[in-house]
């Protein structure tokens, strides 16, 4: 296990500077002059002149590179571009407030899709299968920011149950966390809910198929028991590691729905960076995220040894 | 039963080439078929929207506005008094547009690549697939929201962006049955009698590998519509005055309350769009699974 979790890592770290120096790259093909969008219509040649080497923009993309690079090993993102604050400093503040809305949501999203994936998957063709599969499907079309939207009318300005929009800190008050938690939650989890069931129901039938669960059920285990002890393990190898990716695709939903729902995360963070061409910010955002996801598909992968040993392959 | 169901991006799907009798089986799933059909007038009525008799999608008469729905306006109007149906049909052909985008960059990059290192393997192989290896650690909306902050608010690169998120899934089928039918004694046979590996490949790898396409294709166009909407929601999309079904939901959530059905409205065309697609993805899955196990 600690052999494959270092071949991992080793392959990782790498993977992590090629990603770095893909984002960068773009940096170079910009046509849009950081200096000139900061200061505006009316600045003069002069000053942009002097604020392009202040940001060290007049230097060759691979010395700015490098630059970054060197910093990055002190754990510098750089400056933002407006308001002169350290990138880190930034993604320090949002980071906690996405990490809150997004493990809620794996959580939410496991907790409800793992049950029903392998009720149905043992049962195939029974009714919780079929009115569960056509629900999903349907779920599965609808775009996270609108079902906020949808629940953020009927929740709260209709029923006045939750608040409409805000952000919440994620530290004192559990009981206002969890009311602004909610609807955000619900958006990002549904369709991510639906994904993970189809998979946990499919390898659950697939695995229900198998000889051995055969002879068991023939030997008159329970079904309970049949599940704990010859299913569930290995039918959810292929949904552990679904739920690593998935990681990855609510770290992008959240960027859309923390906008929606006024939430200061990261994701709307590196909204408000893209719409003011703020690129020291969105690049350390993508950074951090692109960690992230590969600590997610590492952690998921390790869960699945865990799970099912003979699965030695990476 | 879809038993072999491979969720949207997880694993590979097991690559069955599709016979004549493909079709056939299609047309078995009968809700595939009429959403084959739904998505197909959906499509022509978008291609067809500017050479239609329709008023100007983006003509504002001020006096007009918000009306509810009627005769005139079947769908109302909006804010600017435009109306709604023919925005909705002009914001689909954008955002249709907008998907084809992302799936086409998504092909391109991905399948060719994966086609050859699946088949050659080596170095190559290493090298390319821990470059997708790369791309795939960035979801693919944080990519599109990187490219808008260097590239400025168009839909286009963004889409692009898009694409690439999607082409590593691409890459990882088509590698896979690529060094699936590349380890068959046929190939090997063909490789004696000294075809040239590009020879090798579209004629015996390409055709393997179709259903399986067809099912990234359709979930890579789903998600494309989808993220449409929400880049353009959030302004690094489409630009006013033209409308997506996106950015028509972000002026409509200003009247969330007061109209909410100019919100509900472009959502339930996205809706439709998606699930068209992923029942056709669905069925022609199953069609694929079935045809593996016989």
């Amino acid at each position: 296990m600690v052999r494959m979790i270092g071949r991992r890592v080793a392959i990782a770290v790498p993977l992590v500077f090629v990603v770095s120096f893909l984002v960068f790259a773009l940096t170079a093909v910009s046509p849009t002059d950081p200096a000139r969008a900061i200061l505006g219509e009316g600045a003069t040649p002069a000053s942009i002149a002097q604020l392009r080497h202040q940001l060290g923009l007049d230097q060759s993309t691979l010395v700015r590179y490098g630059h970054w690079l060197a910093q990055l090993f002190h754990g510098d993102l750089g400056q933002s571009w407006y308001g002169n604050v350290p990138v880190t400093a930034k993604i320090a503040q949002g980071l906690p407030v996405t990490a809150a809305l997004v493990l809620a949501s794996i959580v939410v999203t496991a907790a409800v899709a793992v049950p029903f994936g392998l009720y149905a998957g043992m049962r195939p063709g029974g009714r919780v299968d079929r009115v569960a599969g056509a629900v999903a499907g349907f779920l599965l079309a609808m775009p996270e920011f609108w079902v906020a939207l949808l629940l953020i009318l009927l929740l709260s300005q209709k029923l006045h149950l939750l608040p409409g929009t805000g952000t919440t800190t994620i530290t004192t008050d559990v009981w206002s966390d969890i009311q602004y938690l909610t609807i955000p939650v619900i958006a990002i989890s549904l369709p991510q809910i639906c994904a993970l069931y189809r998979q946990t129901r499919a390898s659950a039938a697939t695995v229900a198929r198998q000889d051995y669960v055969r002879t068991a059920r023939a030997g008159g285990i329970s079904e309970s028991e049949l599940l704990r002890t010859r299913v569930a393990k290995n039918a959810l190898v292929p949904s552990v590691t679904l739920l690593g990716l998935q990681l990855g695709r609510m770290i992008g939903i959240a960027a859309v729905v923390e906008s929606v729902y006024g939430m200061q995360g990261i994701g709307s963070m590196a909204v408000q960076a893209a719409l003011n061409s703020d690129l020291p910010t969105v690049l350390g955002i993508v950074l951090v995220t692109a960690v992230v996801v590969m600590a997610a598909n590492l952690l998921a992968d390790v869960t699945c040894f865990y799970l099912a040993p003979k699965a030695r392959t990476a | 039963m879809i038993d072999n169901v491979v969720g949207p991006s997880v694993g590979i799907a097991v690559p069955t080439p599709v016979g004549f009798g493909g079709w056939r089986a299609f047309r078995r799933h009968r809700l595939a078929v009429i959403a084959l059909a739904v998505f197909g007038v959906i499509v022509l009525a978008a291609v067809l929207a500017p050479v239609l008799p329709l008023p100007d999608p983006n003509a504002q008469v001020l006096t007009d506005r918000l009306l509810p729905p009627s005769a005139g306006h079947p769908f109302g109007t909006d804010e600017l008094g435009r109306d709604q149906l023919v925005r909705l049909l002009f914001a689909t052909r954008i955002s249709l547009w907008a998907a084809l985008q992302a799936t086409v960059v998504g092909v391109v990059l991905g399948v060719p690549l994966g086609l050859l290192t699946g088949t050659v393997g080596g170095r190559l192989d290493g090298i390319v697939s821990r470059a997708f290896d790369a791309v795939q650690s960035i979801p693919a909306l944080i990519l599109a929201i990187a490219v808008v902050a260097v590239l400025g608010r168009q839909l286009t690169p963004a889409m692009v962006a898009v694409g690439i998120a999607f082409a590593p899934t691409f890459y990882r089928v088509s590698r896979a049955a690529a060094s699936t039918v590349a380890g068959e004694t046929y190939i090997e046979a063909s490789r004696s009698m000294g075809q040239k590996t590009i020879r090798i490949v579209v004629d015996h790898v390409l055709g393997s590998v179709v259903a399986a396409l067809v099912v990234v294709i359709s979930t890579t166009f789903a998600f494309g519509i989808l993220a449409e909407a929400a880049l353009s929601y959030l302004g690094l999309g489409a630009q006013p005055p033209s409308a997506s079904l996106g950015s028509m939901l972000t002026s409509a959530a200003n009247l969330l309350n007061a109209s909410p059905q100019l919100t509900v409205e472009p959502g339930l065309v996205i809706v439709l769009v998606v699930l068209c697609v992923s029942q056709v993805s669905d069925a022609v899955q199953a069609v694929a699974s079935a045809g593996d196990g016989g």
